[in-house]
């Protein structure tokens, strides 16, 4: 005990006045290298793993379906941009990234944000190509059902529950299926439920006449202008972020072959 | 501060009939003036900021339905936020009132003690209103005009009837940590227990659960509504009908009678030493 003391007294008197300072700041800087150490462990993660049940989401939000709903998709939509790199399809889990836009819009089906991700993103020309070249490269006993028609089926299942709400996304999807997918019957197929579209959803006349207005174009760029045109200028209440996003999109190049 | 607060309460609620001024306002604006000194508006504006900050995070990122992303994390927050500051300076004060001797030296005056129980109510149901108010803000900048009036309101009665059973349950615990968790505790069971009676009925292979289920039936009984207050919702298309807003008003008044009137009794019931 002495001793300590004696050690303690032979420091700068400065340093002693102020100790509980120091030790306060070499621990903060101790805990800031710690924390940048953890941050930046460079690893990619490739799945978001197993969805929770949309009970579990919805009680664990304080029943706030809505909130619950645009945080499940913002954390998918994150998911996929990690440590500064895009993860595709090719690397990701894309079952879990399926089941996970599942959860997203059963939790709240007003909101066509999941469909989004799944039309425009997820069954999009960059993900579909990585999970052509994914089943390429591994060789498969039994040939994985492909993500991007299980997407669409989630966004043709949105419309059919609520046309009003969600013919956009149905009319993205018949385009992707159409483009990318290369499945001229599923495409009409879309085209003729947007057609028959009961009389009080707020169709647009274009949208109604998708296959006539887009998917009888040759070129696929052609195609993807007439789909912003109809949705800029006959589609009021368009998001002008989503509109942004179409015009920056390249178009699917018209030579790849699809899946099917 | 809090003697001299009470000192006042005294002085006041003494030259009450010579001023015409009610013991229960005197009471209520000292309580007022008292959760001011404790720093309340800064609470609820650094809370307002960062409510403001977070839904703008979440515009920053959302691809598309901007509106409906910045509204739908805005809005929880702010209810959620708002009923932490109302449980916490409701709790604070009433315990203080215990603690530090105030409310027998208020007692001490020609004051009742319902009257100061219910002045004291008045007082945070003001603070309540204030906070819901305050925190509103971001909501209204961002929703219709006619959404965020419903939905304003529905969250100062939440916080009104949130503040008066705080104040019940501080009065009956006595002390901080306890009122503040059981307080909460209700807040989240009124909010879900409806979730939870419909999985209950939901699920069809939980049969060993099925004996609970009268019970849970009976404390939905006893728990006001709060899932039909304040939904978010509203503020995404659905506006809320006349019948339910006046079901919110109704329900409200009632839970806060119901509230008071226990606290009453806990108060009257009490050796207070």
């Amino acid at each position: 005990m002495a001793n300590r003391h004696g050690t303690i007294s032979r420091l700068p008197g400065s340093i002693r006045r102020h100790a509980s300072w120091w030790v306060f700041g070499v621990l903060l800087a101790l805990q800031a290298s710690w924390s940048t150490r953890l941050a930046n462990d460079g690893s990619l993660q490739p799945s978001p793993g197993a969805p929770p049940s949309p009970s579990a989401v919805r009680l664990a939000s304080l029943d706030e379906p809505e909130l619950a709903g645009y945080a499940t998709s913002l954390y998918l939509q994150g998911f996929d941009a990690q440590a500064g790199a895009l993860l595709g399809l090719r690397l990701a889990d894309a079952a879990a990234i399926c089941a996970w836009l599942e959860l997203a819009y059963s939790i709240n089906p007003r909101s066509g944000y999941p469909l989004m991700l799944a039309a425009f993103d997820y069954a999009g020309p960059a993900h579909v190509h990585d999970e052509t070249s994914k089943a390429q490269s591994t060789v498969q006993t039994l040939a994985a059902r492909p993500v991007a028609p299980m997407l669409l089926d989630l966004v043709e299942r949105a419309y059919i529950a609520d046309p009003a709400r969600h013919w956009r996304w149905l009319a993205h999807a018949s385009f992707v299926a159409r483009f990318t997918l290369h499945d001229d019957e599923r495409a009409l197929r879309y085209a003729r439920l947007l057609r028959d579209a009961p009389a009080p959803a707020p169709v647009p006349r274009w949208a109604r006449e998708l296959d006539s207005f887009v998917l009888r174009r040759r070129d696929p760029a052609e195609a993807q202008r007439a789909l912003l045109g109809g949705l800029a200028f006959g589609s009021p209440g368009t998001d002008p972020k989503e509109l942004d996003r179409l015009a920056a999109r390249p178009a699917p190049p018209a030579n790849v072959q699809g899946t099917n | 501060m809090a003697a001299d607060d009470s000192a006042g309460t005294l002085a006041r609620a003494s030259q009450g009939s010579r001023r015409r001024r009610s013991p229960l306002r005197t009471i209520a604006h000292d309580t007022f003036v008292e959760v001011l000194r404790g720093r309340w508006l800064w609470l609820a504006a650094c809370a307002v900021l960062l409510v403001a900050a977070c839904a703008g995070f979440a515009r920053t990122l959302a691809l598309s339905e901007t509106q409906e992303v910045t509204l739908s994390f805005a809005a929880p927050l702010a209810r959620l936020i708002a009923v932490l500051i109302v449980v916490l300076t409701t709790v604070a004060s009433v315990v203080r009132e215990k603690t530090e001797g105030t409310l027998l030296l208020a007692l001490a005056a020609p004051v009742g003690r319902a009257s100061w129980m219910l002045g004291k109510a008045l007082g945070l149901a003001v603070i309540a209103a204030l906070t819901g108010l305050l925190l509103a803000l971001p909501v209204l900048v961002a929703a219709e005009p006619v959404a965020a009036a419903a939905w304003t309101l529905s969250l100062i009665l939440e916080l009104i009837l949130v503040a008066t059973v705080a104040a019940a349950i501080a009065r009956v615990l006595g002390q901080i940590a306890p009122a503040v968790g059981a307080a909460l505790a209700f807040y989240v069971f009124a909010r879900i227990l409806h979730v939870v009676l419909l999985l209950g009925e939901r699920a069809q292979n939980y049969s060993e659960l099925q004996a609970l289920a009268p019970l849970v039936r009976v404390l939905g009984a006893l728990v006001p509504r709060l899932d039909l207050f304040t939904r978010t919702d509203w503020l995404l298309g659905a506006v809320p009908s006349w019948p339910a807003l006046g079901g919110i008003v109704l329900q409200s008044l009632l839970y806060c009678a119901l509230a008071l009137a226990a606290a009453v009794i806990d108060l009257r019931r009490a050796r207070l030493e």
